[in-house]
C-alpha cells in the first residue's frame, strides 16, 4: 500500500527500510536547470563524490551550484546542517550568496592560505563529509592520488550530503572513483557547458547552460 | 489388523495411580493462551551435506558393523530407497546410489542459521533437534493474524532453501509432533490438538528407539492408545521424562524452553550459480548476502563496523588458489546496508582476481551500540550541532583557530566592505542583525581579495582579450570618514572568452581594475 508520508520519510532516508532498500537510494538536489536534471537523473545527487573539473577555478562552478544551495536550505528536513566551503579560489560574495537564496549563518569557509596545504584540503573534506553536519562540502583541490579521491568517495557515501571535489580541467585523463565527473567550459555565446563524462549512475552527455543574467 | 485392547493392569500390580483429572485448558490461565508454529524439516540431514554431483544420494549413519539410512532424496525415494533401510540393501536396490555420512554440526549450524533469520517472526525461538518452534501469539497483530504470517513465513523460508512442513497448535511439543507426522494444520483449539494429537502414531514423537519398539511390542500405535494407558506404568517402563514430554503436547504440565540466541556475528555463504570473475555478477551475489545482513540487522537493531567478504575460487582442492578476502572497515558503525552493498561493489572494482569466484562469504560482527537512525526522527536540532560544533574543532586543531570561518554581511557601499569573516557559528543566530540596505544592482558570485589591475588598449580594459563594457556603470563613492575613501565606476563586462566579470575605473586615477567574476 503506497502511503505518501511513509514514502516521503523513506525518500529521505528518515525511516529504515528492509531488504527491498538495500540498493542505495540517493537524495536529488534540483539543479533548476530541467536539461541537466533530466541528465543526472533528477539532480545533483546527494551522498557521491561528484568531481568538477574547471579551467581556472573560479568558472562558474559556485554560480552552477547556487539554486541547488539554496534549495538545501529551503527544503532540506533539517535546516541546520551547514555548507561548507573549502579553498575556494576567491571570496564567495555574501551579497551574491544572499541573492541566489543562500542563507549565509549556514555557509562555512576554510579560506585559502599558505597554512593549508593540497593535503589538508581532502583531508577538510573527508572530515567534514564523515562528520554529518554539512548538507554540502564543495572544496577546490588539486593533485589527489586515487587513494585519496577513494577515501572521499567513501565518505560522501557515508554522508548524504552534496560532495563536489572541483579541480583543473588537465585531471581530466586521470582515473578517478568520483560517481559523476563534469567538465565546466565558458562558451563564447555567454552560455556554460556542463560536459558530464562520466556518471556511474546514469548517462553521459553534453548540455549548454544558460546561466541568469549571462544573456550578452 | 485389529489391535488388541489390554486390560487395565498391564504395567504394574500396584492399584491404579491417580490419574489427574482432565484439565481444562490450559492449566493455569496465563494471560494469553501461547501460540506455536513448528517448522520442521523433514530433509535437514540431507541439506545439510552438499551434493557432490547429480546422482542420487542419501544419508547413512554406521553404528558398529551396522550402518543403515536416515534420509534419501527425492530420485533416490523414487527408485525405492527408503530411510530406515540398511545401507546395504540401499545399494543393492540402486547400485549408483552415493552415500554420504551424517554431518550433525552441519544440522545444528543449519538450524541455527535458520533461527537467525526467523527472528523477524518473533523473539520467542526454540530449536528441536530437527525443528525450529516459534511462538508467535504476541506477533499475529503486527502481521495481522495468523493466516497473513503463515504467508510471510513460508516466503521467507522459501528463500532459505528448506523443505518444511509447517504445525501450529497451543504448545510447541504438540506442534513438534504434528509436523513430523506431516500435518501441516494450525490448531488453536485445545480440544481441537487434543483430537489430533490422539491420531498420531507414537514414532513422531522421536523417543528412543527402545521405547518405541517397547510400545510396538505391546500393540500401542498411536499416541491415544499410549494415554489410556495407566500413568505409572508408562512412567516405570517409559521414565518419567517420557511422560512428561506427554504432559506438555498435551499442554497438562508446562514446557520449559532454552531459547535461542541469536549469534552476535552474521555468516553468510552464497554458491554462486556459475563460477565467473565478472564483477557486476559478483556484485549481485554480494547484494543477496548484504539483504540477509540486512534483515539481520533490522532485527537485531545492530549496526556493522567490521565486514569480511571471501571469494572462494573455483578449481580442484588442492590445486585451486587460495581465498580471495577482504576486509571493510568503517569508521563508525552503521546500519545502512545500501551503503555496505555500495563500498563492497566499489572494492570488487579494484580487485584482480586470479581464478573465476565460484562462492561468496560474508561475514561481520554485529555492533549493539550503533545508533539506529543516522537522523533523528524529529529535525535533529541538537545532534546536529553537536556534531558541528566536533567538526569545527578537529578542523581547528589542525588547521589552526583562524581557519574556519563564517560570512556576514555589513553595511557599506563598498564591495570589498559589506561583507565581514567572522567567527562560525554552531547555533543559528537570532535575528538577521543589520542588513545593509538592498543592494539593486547584480553583485558577483567571487570577489577578488584584492582588485587586480588591468591592462589597457585604447582606454578600454584587457583581460584575457578586450573586454566589452555593458550597461550604465554603477557609481560608488564612500568612505572618506574612515581614510579607505574609494571613487570608482564599476561595470559588467564580457571577455572574449564568453566569461563575464565585474571591473571598476577608479575615477581618482583613471585605472581599470577587476574587482569579481560572475560565475
Amino acid at each position: 500500500v503506497e502511503n505518501p508520508v511513509l514514502a516521503r520519510l523513506a525518500a529521505t532516508g528518515q525511516v529504515r527500510q528492509g531488504a527491498a532498500a538495500v540498493a542505495p537510494v540517493h537524495q536529488a538536489i534540483p539543479s533548476s536547470y530541467p536539461v541537466l536534471d533530466a541528465l543526472l537523473g533528477g539532480g545533483w545527487p546527494a551522498g557521491l563524490l561528484l568531481e568538477f573539473l574547471v579551467s581556472p577555478p573560479g568558472g562558474g562552478e559556485l554560480a552552477l551550484l547556487l539554486p541547488a544551495l539554496a534549495r538545501l536550505h529551503a527544503a532540506d528536513a533539517e535546516p541546520v546542517r551547514h555548507i561548507l566551503l573549502i579553498a575556494p579560489p576567491h571570496v564567495p560574495y555574501p551579497p551574491a550568496l544572499q541573492d541566489g537564496g543562500v542563507d549565509l549563518r549556514r555557509v562555512l569557509v576554510v579560506p585559502p592560505s599558505r597554512r593549508l596545504k593540497p593535503a589538508d584540503v581532502l583531508w577538510t573534506m573527508e572530515e567534514a563529509l564523515a562528520a554529518g553536519a554539512c548538507a554540502a562540502v564543495l572544496a577546490w583541490g588539486g593533485d589527489a592520488g586515487r587513494t585519496a579521491l577513494q577515501r572521499l568517495q567513501l565518505a560522501a557515501l557515508a554522508s548524504e550530503a552534496l560532495a563536489v571535489l572541483v579541480r583543473g580541467a588537465r585531471h581530466r585523463r586521470e582515473r578517478s572513483p568520483a560517481a559523476i565527473r563534469l567538465e565546466l567550459q565558458a562558451m563564447v555565446s555567454g552560455s556554460l557547458s556542463v560536459e558530464v563524462f562520466r556518471n556511474r549512475h546514469g548517462p553521459t552527455g553534453r548540455v549548454d547552460l544558460l546561466l541568469p543574467g549571462h544573456a550578452r | 489388523m485389529p489391535r488388541p485392547s489390554y486390560s487395565l493392569d498391564l504395567f504394574g500390580d500396584s492399584p491404579l495411580p491417580p490419574s489427574p483429572p482432565p484439565l481444562p485448558f490450559p492449566a493455569v490461565a496465563p494471560r494469553a493462551v501461547p501460540f506455536w508454529l513448528c517448522l520442521y524439516l523433514p530433509d535437514l540431514a540431507l541439506e545439510a551435506v552438499p551434493a557432490t554431483d547429480t546422482v542420487p544420494r542419501a544419508i547413512q549413519v554406521e553404528e558398529g558393523q551396522r550402518s543403515w539410512l536416515v534420509a534419501a532424496d527425492r530420485h533416490a525415494r523414487a527408485l525405492g530407497v527408503r530411510p530406515g533401510m540398511p545401507s546395504g540393501s540401499a545399494l543393492a536396490l540402486l547400485p549408483e546410489l552415493r552415500l554420504q555420512p551424517r554431518s550433525p554440526e552441519g544440522e545444528a549450524l543449519a538450524l541455527r542459521a535458520l533461527a537467525n533469520r526467523l527472528g523477524a517472526f518473533t523473539p520467542a525461538i526454540s530449536l528441536a533437534g530437527d525443528a525450529v518452534l516459534l511462538e508467535v501469539r504476541g506477533s499475529l497483530r503486527l502481521f495481522g493474524g495468523l493466516a497473513a504470517l503463515r504467508r510471510h513465513l513460508e516466503a521467507a523460508l522459501r528463500r532459505c532453501g528448506h523443505r518444511c512442513i509447517v504445525a501450529g497448535a497451543p504448545t510447541a511439543r504438540g506442534a513438534l509432533w504434528l509436523a513430523r507426522s506431516g500435518c501441516a494444520d494450525d490448531l488453536p483449539d485445545p480440544v481441537a490438538l487434543a483430537r489430533a494429537l490422539g491420531a498420531l502414531p507414537v514414532d513422531c514423537t522421536g523417543w528412543p528407539a527402545g521405547a518405541l519398539g517397547l510400545l510396538e511390542q505391546i500393540g500401542v500405535a498411536t499416541l491415544r492408545e499410549l494415554q489410556r494407558l495407566p500413568r505409572e506404568g508408562l512412567a516405570r517402563r517409559l521414565g518419567t521424562s517420557l511422560l512428561r514430554e506427554l504432559d506438555e503436547a498435551w499442554g497438562r504440565a508446562p514446557e520449559l524452553h532454552r531459547w535461542h540466541v541469536p549469534a552476535a556475528t552474521f555468516k553468510a555463504c552464497l554458491e554462486l550459480p556459475a563460477e565467473t570473475v565478472d564483477v557486476q555478477l559478483l556484485g549481485q551475489g554480494c547484494r543477496a548476502l548484504v539483504a540477509q545482513l540486512d534483515e539481520v540487522l533490522v532485527r537485531r537493531q545492530a549496526g556493522v563496523r567490521q565486514l569480511w567478504l571471501t571469494l572462494v575460487h573455483a578449481g580442484m582442492a588442492g590445486q585451486r588458489p587460495a581465498d580471495t578476502r577482504l576486509r571493510l572497515g568503517l569508521r563508525a558503525a552503521t546500519t545502512r546496508a545500501g551503503l555496505l552493498q555500495e563500498l563492497l561493489e566499489l572494492r570488487l572494482a579494484g580487485l584482480l582476481l586470479p581464478a573465476p569466484v565460484a562462492m561468496l562469504v560474508l561475514q561481520a560482527r554485529l555492533e549493539a551500540d550503533c545508533p539506529l537512525t543516522t537522523r533523528a526522527w524529529l529535525p535533529g536540532e541538537q545532534e546536529t550541532t553537536d556534531r558541528l560544533a566536533a567538526l569545527i574543532e578537529r578542523l581547528r586543531a589542525r588547521l589552526g583557530d583562524a581557519a574556519l570561518r563564517g560570512l556576514a554581511l555589513y553595511p557599506d557601499h563598498r564591495p570589498e566592505h559589506s561583507w565581514r569573516w567572522i567567527a562560525p557559528a554552531t547555533a543559528p543566530a537570532g535575528g538577521t542583525g543589520d542588513l545593509p540596505p538592498p543592494v539593486m544592482a547584480r553583485r558577483p558570485t567571487w570577489l577578488l581579495r584584492t582588485p587586480r589591475r588591468l591592462g589597457e588598449v585604447s582606454g578600454l580594459p584587457t583581460w584575457h582579450g578586450p573586454l566589452a563594457l555593458s550597461g550604465p556603470p554603477e557609481r560608488v563613492e564612500s568612505g572618506w570618514w574612515d581614510g579607505g575613501d574609494v571613487r570608482r565606476e564599476y561595470y559588467t563586462a564580457h571577455t572574449a572568452r564568453g566569461g563575464s566579470c565585474w571591473v571598476f575605473r577608479d575615477l581618482g586615477s583613471g585605472g581599470w581594475y577587476l574587482h569579481g567574476i560572475f560565475r
